[in-house]
């Protein structure tokens, strides 16, 4: 929980606020541009741009709320605006061997898992499906707001997050953590 | 919102996932003062601010060049034939000039150098001109002296003759060589507001009230990596009150009559706003105009006190920089902001008109009002500003000149 004061003082340019700030939210904005950008060079860069951004932006920051979530919104629109900029979020060709279905064991496999191992499993998606799926099963963010965000339908939101989650459970299957029952 | 298990699964593991690999916050402060490619400024701006400088450079050096000639030759312009003014110090000379042409009460001892007047300024002596017209005014000049005395029934035809050269001493003696009071070249540097009033949105311009009106320009902006399209109305955009800086060059390429060029900064502002479901979406814009103006001036009136000049132009305004950023925001949140392309014409033509009126404050400082009447040609592709907006602008200059 970062105090109120802290806040005011980074509002008023104090470095040594800004300092703690940054220690406090780095490690875990880190984590959101990985998942985004899907590699550290880049994660490295919307990190940066994201800080330079926050502390830009704090005076805009009301003490509505919770601040981290203030944060995480300027971090993912970062990773957003570095991804419409590289021009890697393409529509997403149908991989034939996309399975159809998810098994239903899935989600007890991801939870027995390292978070690091599925970073690993998420970064290897395509970045379209990658980024509806942080959007949506891990940010919170409704299809509508996902929509609104990429420029696309909230249907197309719905489907890509359903091939996302297909293309994961494949990639689970395929490194042999995940058994498909159906197959 | 319909979680499902893997999406909880998913939260629950990475939600509050940390990266121990974050750069440090040497790491970042290091990085930090490094130049940002993005605040780096485009070459193309660059070159378009030196093309037109070098075009303003060009005109001015065209223009002045004919005022060079003009200078020294507004003697040569006003010449005179040169009477003849006959040296009769001897009667042997005399007997060489025709009678007609022989001088008629009086001479000079002194050698008068014939000047060719109109050579140039410096050949004219004042005491060569002193000394000419004393010719007829024999009591105020003793060195003078009789030398030939004609009969006092002297023919038509010689009286004509010592008139035209009466006429022409005193001109000479009248006329004194000056620099003319009218500037040949001023500099002058202005601000400009147009329509002396405040910042105009499309509905004070009565463009629409209900929604759309027919014929109302939308605005469409691309945004986010699948080029969501977000559409503003004419009617939603606010502009505030453009503000035109500048640097004029007047030259006088006639009596009363001068070109002037120069360079100008104009800064345009434009808002808009858009809401779509729960989405605000806030367009801001800026664009930076330089443009090169070209009128010509007719003085009408000129004394010691003031000018009164009526002037008509044309300007040619070139974009030198624009930036289009949309905001969006949630629930008062700012979710996104994105830069927006902005593919608009980077010329705009204008036509102007003027009255002006000049106070001198010195020999060569004056300050000046012109309010006047500016029309902007827009295009389709014009990007939507005050002078999209409305293209008939009444504007009020003010500036100081100085002239050489």
């Amino acid at each position: 929980m970062i105090d109120t004061n802290l806040i005011r003082k980074c509002k008023k340019g104090d470095s040594e606020a800004r300092k703690i700030i940054y220690q406090t939210f780095a490690t875990k904005m880190f984590a959101i541009c990985m998942r985004m950008m899907g590699n550290k060079n880049d994660a490295k860069d919307v990190l940066h741009d994201g800080f330079i951004r926050l502390f830009e932006k704090i005076d805009t920051f009301r003490n509505e709320g919770s601040f981290e979530g203030w944060a995480r919104r300027i971090f993912i629109t970062s990773a957003l605006t570095a991804l419409r900029k590289r021009q890697i979020i393409a529509p997403v060709i149908e991989n034939e061997n996309t399975v159809s279905h998810i098994p239903e064991s899935t989600p007890g496999v991801i939870a027995s898992m390292e978070h690091n191992e599925i970073m690993r499993f998420i970064a290897e998606l395509p970045p379209a499906y990658r980024t509806v799926l942080n959007l949506y099963s891990i940010e919170g963010y409704s299809h509508q707001e996902i929509a609104d965000q990429l420029g696309i339908s909230p249907e197309n939101s719905r489907v890509q997050l359903l091939r996302a989650k297909q293309k994961l459970a494949q990639s689970l299957i395929k490194a042999g953590i995940l058994t498909d029952n159906e197959i | 919102m319909k979680f499902d298990d893997i999406d909880k699964a998913l939260r629950n593991k990475l939600y509050d996932a940390q990266d121990s690999d974050a750069p440090s916050w040497e790491e970042f402060r290091t990085r930090q003062s490094r130049p940002s490619s993005s605040r780096s400024f485009p070459m193309r701006r660059y070159a378009a601010m030196v093309a037109a400088l070098a075009a303003c450079i060009i005109l001015a050096v065209f223009f002045i060049q004919p005022s060079i000639e003009n200078f020294s030759p507004s003697i040569k312009h006003h010449t005179y034939t040169t009477p003849k003014v006959s040296i009769a110090t001897d009667n042997k000379y005399l007997a060489a000039i025709p009678t007609e042409e022989r001088p008629t009460k009086y001479s000079i001892k002194e050698n008068i150098k014939q000047s060719h007047i109109g050579d140039t300024e410096s050949s004219i002596e004042s005491t060569d001109l002193t000394k000419v017209v004393a010719i007829d005014q024999p009591k105020e000049l003793p060195e003078t002296e009789k030398v030939n005395q004609q009969p006092t029934n002297q023919s038509k035809k010689q009286d004509k003759i010592e008139n035209k050269n009466y006429n022409y001493y005193n001109r000479y003696n009248n006329y004194t060589p000056q620099k003319s009071t009218r500037p040949l070249l001023a500099i002058s540097a202005y601000a400009s507001l147009p329509n002396l009033g405040a910042n105009v949105n499309s509905q004070s311009a009565g463009l629409s009230t209900l929604g759309m009106s027919v014929g109302e320009k939308i605005m469409f902006i691309q945004v986010g990596q699948y080029n969501q399209v977000i559409a503003f109305a004419q009617s939603d955009f606010s502009h505030k009150l453009p503000l035109m800086l500048g640097v004029n060059f007047d030259l006088d390429i006639a009596k009363n009559l001068s070109l002037s060029t120069g360079l100008s900064y104009s800064y345009l502002h434009s808002s808009a706003q858009s809401i779509t479901n729960s989405f605000v979406h806030k367009y801001k814009q800026d664009i930076h105009y330089i443009g090169i103006p070209l009128a010509a001036s007719y003085r009408f009136l000129s004394n010691k006190v003031m000018n009164l000049y009526a002037t008509v132009g044309v300007g040619f305004d070139f974009v030198v920089a624009q930036r289009g950023v949309n905001d969006t925001y949630h629930s008062g949140t700012l979710t996104s902001s994105q830069n927006v392309d902005m593919n608009n014409d980077v010329f705009q033509f204008s036509a102007n008109a003027g009255v002006g009126i000049n106070f001198n404050l010195t020999n060569r400082l004056g300050l000046y009002l012109e309010p006047g009447v500016s029309h902007y040609v827009k295009s389709d592709n014009t990007p939507l500003t005050y002078r999209t907006q409305s293209p008939l602008q009444f504007t009020l200059k003010a500036g100081f000149r100085f002239s050489w």
